[in-house]
């Protein structure tokens, strides 16, 4: 049992810094493509802004006024969820834009929930800038 | 108000929050002064850099504290520290980018929400560029609100001055406060054609004396 338990933990642990990896990748470097890992259920809370559906969070990731970005992840933690093989991953971490000369530290939560052919998609998505 | 690690001075200062759309020139416009830029610092914290801007009026010195942001506007709004113990500020347009002048409304509102009845400088910036989406006449917020507007142009150190003139007249108390000396400035990246732009200020004096758009700030499409 104990076993069992550390195992799934462990699985947890490898799907989020897998998630983690491919999402940052893809808004660094292709950010329309974002959109295929939302679902018309999804959920996005924004610096506040609360938007819910794939195309609704693709418009809104596709028309941040900056070009390619780059993310340098500090922390990822995961979580099992109370949905039947759900992961809760959250993310800190910092971002550099195009053109700024400075870094921005932020921190990301996401809730995965598995799909029909075993891959994940996001059902809520939470992104903040860590500022005073 | 200096950062912590800032140095403060002996002469008057006041905090001059800089806001407006990522991409109107606001980092630009505070480089354009060199001796701010050489004593400028960074609070991660916050994420603001602060330029120390001295200015030489016929009653001494004067310093605006100008707080910059590290790009946070581009994903929204900024947060209440950027704005408290603001003194004064400047809202920035690009009058290349129509949606940036659409978006003055929000910022408006987000500052004086925070730093109520503060004198506030509206700027249009990226005047030395020959396509314009924003007409010098179209600008009229300003009177809405009763700000100072400018049309300024950054690279070109085009009314540089202006804003930080009207502000230190307004903290100051004293119309008559003037400037004694130029602060050192970037020299000139691009060259403004003196002559159309002395014909926009003209249509913007002209513009002021024609009523308000009825309807508010949708008024502009």
């Amino acid at each position: 049992m104990e076993t069992e338990r550390c195992h799934e933990q462990e699985q947890v642990e490898v799907v989020g810094k897998a998630f983690v990896d491919h999402y940052y990748n893809l808004f660094d470097n292709d950010r329309s493509s974002l959109a295929s890992l939302y679902q018309p259920t999804s959920m996005l809370t924004f610096e506040g802004q609360k938007i819910v559906g794939t195309g609704d969070i693709s418009c809104k990731l596709n028309s941040l006024p900056f070009g390619n970005s780059k993310h340098t992840i500090s922390t990822i933690d995961s979580q099992p969820s109370a949905y039947g093989g759900g992961i809760v991953v959250f993310v800190s971490g910092s971002l550099q834009l195009p053109g700024e000369e400075h870094q921005l530290r932020f921190s990301q939560m996401f809730h995965l929930i598995p799909t029909q052919d075993g891959s994940f998609f996001v059902q809520n998505d939470f992104f903040r800038l860590n500022y005073g | 108000m200096a950062l912590p690690n800032q140095q403060t001075v002996d002469y008057p200062s006041f905090k001059l929050v800089i806001v407006g759309d990522g991409g109107t020139g606001k980092t630009t416009f505070v480089k354009r002064h060199l001796t701010g830029e050489f004593e400028k610092k960074y609070e991660p914290t916050i994420g603001v850099e602060v330029h120390p801007l001295d200015f030489f009026t016929n009653c001494g010195k004067i310093r605006f504290y100008c707080w910059d942001t590290a790009g946070q506007e581009k994903f929204g709004g900024l947060r209440d520290g950027y704005y408290i113990h603001g003194n004064c500020a400047i809202i920035m347009f690009d009058v290349t980018a129509r949606l940036t002048y659409k978006n003055v409304p929000t910022w408006h509102r987000d500052l004086c929400r925070v730093c109520e009845n503060i004198p506030i400088v509206l700027c249009g910036n990226k005047v030395d560029v020959k396509n314009r989406q924003v007409k010098a006449k179209q600008v009229t917020f300003h009177r809405k609100k009763n700000l100072q507007y400018y049309e300024i142009s950054a690279k070109s150190n085009y009314n540089f001055e202006k804003p930080f003139l009207y502000l230190a007249r307004k903290l100051a108390g004293d119309p008559n406060l003037h400037f004694v000396e130029t602060p050192a400035l970037a020299p000139p990246e691009v060259a403004i054609d003196l002559v159309a732009q002395a014909q926009h200020e003209a249509d913007l004096a002209a513009a002021a004396s024609q009523p308000l758009p009825d309807d508010d700030d949708d008024a502009f499409e």
